[in-house]
């Protein structure tokens, strides 16, 4: 692939992320907001939230086995070793929770009575974590990103 | 009138989700602690984190169908299942987060 395809790749990878955050949001204020009519909308946003987050895992994951490498060389080699060695390292392994909670809300929205509040506390809760992880795993990303510049400008 | 017992899916892919969360951890130390370990992982797919994910998503779905044909609704409410999650990832990501500082 070339070096354009590469980082387009990557940044796919992250715009699916990031939507998934943004999409989870939307949920989080509908649940707070539950009444019969946005039920169908709950559902619907619940896949679409599921559905960018295995996108973005499932692109991002390509890319890190096939691409990452020479990138982690160059943070390795650099001042800011940690961003690869803490970092990408967490967050690569952390955002399988983010996957499997991403993965239970649909089955959550879909099978259960929504109008019982402790069934949308549930869901606020999951949905919360997804917001929460997202957003560590995202800044981790950006701080990943850095990690290579950081490692280029100490060559 | 509204049906407030979760559903027996839900339980069991919600338990399915903590106890793979944890496991995920768990694996992660040991495939750190363990080079030979880690090389297997890596051998079987290319790459460890392959491997790693292969096991984590399988385990994840088979043991959600069983904990589903387990599950007992009225013994698992949803503010139950809810901290149940919640202290999972909290305890897991700590974790995590703690081995990598120290690694």
């Amino acid at each position: 692939m070339s070096l354009f395809g590469i980082q387009v790749t990557l940044m796919v990878h992250v715009l699916f992320g990031v939507l998934g955050i943004l999409l989870a949001v939307a949920l989080l204020v509908y649940v707070l907001n539950a009444n019969e009519k946005n039920i169908p909308r709950i559902r619907s946003l619940s896949l679409y939230t599921a559905l960018s987050m295995t996108l973005s895992y499932v692109i991002g994951g390509w890319w890190y086995v096939i691409y990452y490498y020479p990138e982690r060389d160059i943070i390795r080699a650099g001042a800011w070793k940690w961003a690869h060695t803490f970092f990408m390292e967490f967050k690569e392994h952390f955002f399988f929770a983010l996957l499997f909670l991403s993965i239970l809300l649909p089955i959550i929205a879909y099978r259960n009575d929504l109008m019982v509040p402790e069934n949308r506390r549930l869901m606020l809760v999951v949905t919360l974590l997804i917001i929460l992880i997202g957003l560590v795993t995202d800044g981790s990303g950006a701080i990943i990103s850095r990690g290579v510049i950081v490692g280029y400008m100490g060559r | 009138m509204a049906n407030s017992k979760l559903d027996k899916i839900t339980i069991g892919f919600g338990l399915s989700g903590v106890v793979v969360i944890i496991f995920n951890t768990l694996l992660v130390i040991f495939k750190e602690l363990t080079p030979a370990f880690k090389k297997a992982m890596a051998d079987a797919t290319g790459h460890h984190w392959t491997t790693h994910g292969v096991i984590v998503i399988v385990l994840f779905i088979v043991l959600g169908f069983v904990f589903s044909g387990m599950a007992k609704p009225e013994s698992w409410g949803a503010d139950k299942l809810s901290k149940t999650i919640l202290w999972s990832v909290i305890i897991a990501g700590g974790a995590l987060a703690t081995f990598y500082l120290l690694h």
